[in-house]
């Protein structure tokens, strides 16, 4: 792409300010958000490695819309972020999620793959034991249990009664469903143990997209894994990354996929790719697939199913971390939206961790009662019970990285990640520097 | 309904009518008492603070 050449010809429009860290240095930095044509870019230089621009936005639906009124950072504020972290007196928001990876083994080797996959020893069960005695607060507590792929552990279904014991309230595992594809009494002995829901990387509905994404033709043992889940009513949600020219054309057909699973699937969690971990170079702009650009396809690869107004961005991390959108599958498989952006000028702040957890929790678990409504139920009844059991969720969380990170944005993250004895949020524990250093 | 009930206002003897209640894309329709004078309708508590309360639960932003 001869892109960024053409573009310092167009003017630039400095439309906000923060803070992000130089890639390369890891060193705290000034950030702008520049609008240059139809795009918006993170725009930073560190004095001793030079200027950086990386696109944040592309696309028709209006970026300062869609931000609405976040919080700019204060000069004074945050200016240890993501280095103190812990998390700090200056975080603005509580846990949503934990997570806790059980292990860095994994059974694939993917060309798109967050962690550092990897040998090593597993924690012990422990230090397992110790850690979720730390983390878990009774009855609150929305844990994911994550990896490398969490399910090469034998002893996954042990973890998860302890957790279930120590009082979590929500145990998701983050999977490539592969285990429990392949192996239904494990996946038996999960959902006795108190798995509430699986988070399922799925890239695609075609085989093509999974080995472009996977290395390997996934799309039958995916298909195997939901139908097992089915059989233990376990939800499964299913969870692409989305790679430009790779899987972005298939959103629609995701959304289809899933919701013709219905009440198993949950719903569709996209995550547009980031680039931790090594890289041999910065990635380039056309590598990136913006939220704008997920915003703007969904309506248009859904026939309109999933429209913008029925999108709201995330109140209880940043607008420019993630959105939800909230559905009932209808009987002719068409989506019922439940959910409506508030048309600006909303009042009520930001949502608290504690609203978020329930609110996707309850979406994410399969009903405990399936049961059709009784004969003479009013259409009100008739309602609630298809929101129970027929709930599909339209979710996106975009993850930053050493090029894109936005100071304001982190501080805000309910997502966080158990790492020895401290609780960091998502982006800063898997931060990767340009040379591979976290 | 066990007994008739009156409208406050108008006196008259209240019919029941289907009413269409909507939320947003939501279409949720009722037969709840009306008055056939001033077309004022009645809802009960339990259905107030119990269905339709929920449904709005359902449809609320979190
Ligand atoms: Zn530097
Ligand atoms: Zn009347």
């Amino acid at each position: 792409m001869g892109a960024i050449g053409k573009m310092t010809t167009e003017q630039k429009q400095i439309i906000g300010k923060t803070r992000s860290i130089c890639p390369i240095c890891g060193k705290q930095i000034a950030a702008e958000r520049v609008k240059i044509g139809e795009e918006i870019f993170l725009e930073k230089t560190c004095p001793k490695h030079g200027f950086w621009s990386t696109v944040i936005w592309r696309g028709p639906v209006n970026f300062l819309e869609w931000i609405g009124e976040s919080a700019a950072l204060g000069d004074d504020e945050n200016l240890g972020c993501p280095y103190d972290c812990g998390i700090c007196g200056e975080h603005r928001q509580q846990t949503c999620c934990v997570l806790y990876e059980v292990t860095c083994r994994c059974n694939l080797a993917c060309p798109y793959c967050f962690a550092e996959g990897g040998l090593g020893d597993d924690i012990p069960m422990e230090q397992i034991k110790a850690d979720l005695a730390r983390l878990i607060k009774p009855g609150q507590t929305f844990l994911q249990l994550s990896g490398g792929e969490p399910t090469v552990r034998d002893d996954l279904p042990q973890i998860i009664r302890l957790a279930r014991e120590m009082g979590c309230k929500y145990i998701q595992v983050n999977s490539n469903g592969l285990r429990f594809a392949d192996d239904e009494p494990y996946l038996a002995a999960c959902a006795e143990a108190g798995l509430s829901f699986v988070f399922m990387q799925f890239d695609g509905t075609s085989d093509e997209i999974q080995i472009a994404m996977r290395g390997e033709p996934l799309l039958e043992r995916k298909k195997q894994a939901i139908d097992n889940c089915a059989k233990y009513k376990i939800g499964v949600t299913l969870v692409p990354t989305l790679v430009p020219g790779v899987n972005t054309d298939d959103i629609g057909n995701i959304i289809r996929f899933g919701s013709s699973l219905s009440p198993t699937v949950r719903g569709v969690h996209f995550q547009p790719v980031s680039y931790f971990g090594r890289y041999p170079e910065p990635p380039a702009n056309a590598d990136r697939f913006t939220l704008g650009e997920l915003l703007a396809a969904l309506p248009l690869q859904t026939d309109n199913g999933v429209k913008l107004t029925n999108i709201a961005p995330s109140h209880c991390d940043h607008a420019l971390c993630g959105f939800h959108s909230s559905f009932i599958v209808r009987h002719d498989g068409s989506l019922l939206a439940l959910t409506r952006r508030d048309s600006g000028g909303c009042c009520c702040g930001a949502t608290t961790a504690e609203q978020n957890r329930e609110y996707i929790g309850r979406r994410w678990q399969r009903s405990a009662d399936e049961s059709p409504c009784p004969e003479d139920a009013d259409d009100f009844e008739k309602f609630l019970n298809e929101a129970r059991v027929y709930s599909f969720t339209v979710t996106a969380m975009a993850f930053q990285d050493a090029y894109n990170l936005d100071i304001e944005r982190l501080r805000q993250c309910s997502l966080h990640v158990y790492d020895e004895g401290r609780i960091k949020p998502f982006c800063a524990r898997y931060l990767t520097l340009s040379g591979g250093q976290a | 309904m066990a007994r008739k009930l009156k409208c406050a206002r108008c006196g008259v003897d209240l019919e029941m009518k289907k009413i269409d209640f909507k939320y947003f894309e939501v279409e949720i329709a009722k037969e709840i008492p009306c008055c056939p004078s001033c077309g004022q309708y009645f809802i009960d508590q339990e259905l107030a603070e119990g269905r339709m309360r929920a449904a709005e639960m359902e449809l609320e932003d979190k």
